[in-house]
């Protein structure tokens, strides 16, 4: 609460003429923008084009901002919509990864990528291997639940979806994760026979 | 996904009812299996709370700073109206159409006895085969249209709720 209440005085002061302000709201939220672009860009140049583009977008509009909601929901909406128009320009084929074809390619190439250091790999690795093994709407959902301390209604709000349909895709988007992760340790211990 | 997963991801995420809740409870305790599949999912959930977020380059804030400072400044776009501006304004047009409406009554000459006309329903005469088809007529394409209409109210419902 605290947090927000701060968000909203530095975008009454940015938009007061203390431009400069807005470097801390970028330097708040940069990590989670970041994070969420990453769900969808899948590498880390086009993820921080996502993010630097948002920032910039929400700038743009923070007169726009009505305060009604969280500035973090607000941004998180940007953060979305910049991604997804993002995808479209890119072309990138955004169709499910679940069947077993696309799964067994994902995880060979991480395997194959770094086959002496599957042994270090961490629990983070693999959870984030498995993310990324998801729709992006799906890993989108995930992070904003887990990371972005966003309600159900927040989360719809953001994705413009229900917060029922949130709820049923939170709960596929979990269950899919657990299979991911599955596959992905039983291929560990595949290795490391 | 199965309702049993359901029930627990809503049990783990505290969105069950005190009763469904109660109910989970007791089933923990009784029933192994259940029990099981339960762990599987706390673990999942636990190794997600641990998630962590990814890190931009260092020069992020820098780079989004120097694009923003290419941009016009924001201004914020609720104007600050006072609002005895807004009252005055209806106060005026408010005495204005009373004031004409008062006056308009004084002016009139208004008498207000007023006699019912007399209307004379020859029943025979509406009630034919034409005015029959048309009253059925119209019945049916109400109903009609109160169908598709609850139709469409069914399918967006179902669209809302996801796949």
């Amino acid at each position: 609460m605290q947090q927000e209440d701060t968000d909203l005085a530095l975008i009454t002061a940015i938009l007061a003429g203390q431009t400069a302000d807005y470097a801390v709201l970028v330097k708040r939220h940069q990590r989670f923008v970041f994070t969420l672009a990453m769900r969808f860009a899948k590498n880390r140049e086009d993820a921080e084009e996502i993010a630097q583009d948002c920032f910039v977008k929400a700038y743009r509009a923070l007169g726009t901002f009505k305060q009604t909601s969280k500035f973090s929901t607000w941004l998180y909406t940007i953060t979305y919509t910049t991604a997804m128009t993002f995808l479209r320009k890119k072309r990138l084929d955004t169709q499910s990864i679940n069947d077993d074809e696309h799964v067994l390619q994902i995880a060979n190439s991480g395997t194959d990528f770094d086959a002496n250091t599957v042994e270090k790999k961490s629990n983070y690795a693999y959870l984030n291997q498995a993310i990324a093994m998801l729709l992006p709407d799906d890993a989108a959902i995930i992070t904003l639940f887990y990371k972005g301390e966003q309600s159900l209604e927040e989360i719809g709000e953001a994705l413009r979806m229900e917060p029922n349909t949130v709820k049923v895709k939170l709960h596929r988007a979990r269950h899919r994760l657990k299979e991911k992760l599955q596959y992905l340790l039983k291929d560990e211990v595949k290795e490391l026979i | 996904m199965n309702t049993i997963e359901e029930q627990l991801w809503n049990y783990i995420d505290g969105n069950c009812t005190a009763v469904e809740k109660a109910e989970i409870d007791a089933k923990l305790v009784i029933d192994p299996q259940y029990q099981a599949i339960y762990e599987d999912l706390l673990a999942v959930n636990n190794e997600l709370q641990q998630l962590d977020f990814e890190e931009p380059s260092l020069s992020f804030t820098r780079n989004v700073m120097e694009k923003v400072n290419q941009e016009l400044r924001p201004v914020a776009l609720k104007t600050k109206i006072d609002n005895r501006i807004i009252y005055t304004i209806a106060g005026f047009f408010i005495a204005s159409i009373l004031g004409i409406f008062a006056y308009a009554i004084v002016i009139s000459d208004i008498n207000f006895s007023f006699e019912m006309p007399k209307i004379n329903f020859d029943t025979n005469k509406m009630i034919n085969p034409v005015t029959i088809q048309l009253f059925v007529f119209i019945d049916v394409a109400l109903a009609l249209v109160y169908l598709d209409s609850y139709l469409r109210k069914g399918k967006i419902k179902a669209q809302k709720k996801g796949e």
